[in-house]
């Protein structure tokens, strides 16, 4: 059974390219994931997001397994102020990231945008069907992500706040 | 073009009858799928004849390899990527699921997702 070798990806652009997410995904305003462009943080009680993070589990190197149970989590609790939020998307009903599409503004600090669920410390499952590794590329459907910031977040304004690491699990068989 | 990228642990089915089903050997280079064992045969699973798990009649044998990556959204690189290998069976509401971690500490757990 020769394992398939995966990557976790992050895919942008009108017309969708995949690129290695593991060096790095930055939340921010921009169809990017290295970008630095800075999510305002509230003046007053509400949320705001970042633009969505359109990540995928791809395989790299084809093998002859089958991938199952994708979960996602975090390492560790965000900062107060942060949370991460994620939902199972199809990779082609992918959308590049735009203002257009990131979740509304809310009024109210530590809100959960519509149709997302909020990412814990648990792996939560988001796509549990099972897909042959004998193809490179986007392995199943996208966990779409975006981070929102509310206005209890004590952190100052920068380009490098700490957000958890990110956990990505999955089942090969 | 596949390249084998071998785990800590590989599997070995034995059947009822004694026959061994292993992942690998001179005939499978290249490692046989899991789907290829006859789950009504499976008398044990065994991971690098280390770990041991008993499939009572009637039960589907399990075998995943539950693979983790942690990514570092700030900077560049996988934090950590590790394997926990499992095995064992499943029979209407009643499972075993022996998780063995690429230290070889083990979890033994009726709970699919405990790790």
């Amino acid at each position: 059974m020769a394992a398939a070798v995966c990557q976790a990806q992050g895919g942008t652009g009108a017309s969708v390219t995949w690129a290695n997410a593991e060096g790095g995904c930055k939340f921010n305003l921009a169809d990017s994931l290295t970008s630095t462009t800075p999510i305002a943080i509230p003046t007053a009680t509400g949320t705001v997001f970042s633009w969505i993070k359109n990540l995928v589990l791809a395989v790299t190197t084809a093998g002859t397994t089958a991938i199952t149970n994708r979960r996602i989590s975090m390492a560790t609790s965000p900062a107060t102020g942060l949370k991460l939020h994620f939902k199972q998307v199809a990779v082609a009903s992918y959308a590049q990231a735009a203002t257009g599409n990131r979740p509304a503004s809310s009024g109210s600090n530590g809100a959960v945008p519509s149709t997302y669920t909020e990412m814990t410390t648990t792996p939560a499952l988001y796509d549990n069907t099972s897909v042959a590794t004998s193809s490179t590329g986007p392995n199943g459907d996208m966990a779409v992500c975006v981070l929102g910031v509310d206005f209890s977040y004590a952190g100052g304004p920068g380009s490098a706040q700490a957000v958890p690491n990110i956990v990505v699990t999955y089942d090969e068989q | 073009m596949i390249t084998i990228a071998k785990d800590a642990y590989t599997w070995c089915a034995k059947y009822h009858d004694g026959t061994q089903i292993p992942e690998y050997d001179e005939s499978r280079p290249n490692g046989r799928g899991f789907a290829e064992v006859s789950a009504s045969q499976v008398a044990t699973l065994e991971l690098s004849s280390a770990h041991k798990v008993a499939v009572p009649h009637g039960a589907t044998p399990v075998f995943f390899r539950r693979r983790r990556m942690e990514l570092n959204p700030s900077n560049d690189n996988v934090v950590s990527s590790t394997t926990t290998h499992c095995i064992g069976w499943k029979k209407g509401e009643n499972a075993c699921y022996l998780f063995v971690s690429e230290d070889g500490s083990t979890l033994l757990t009726n709970d699919a997702q405990a790790v």
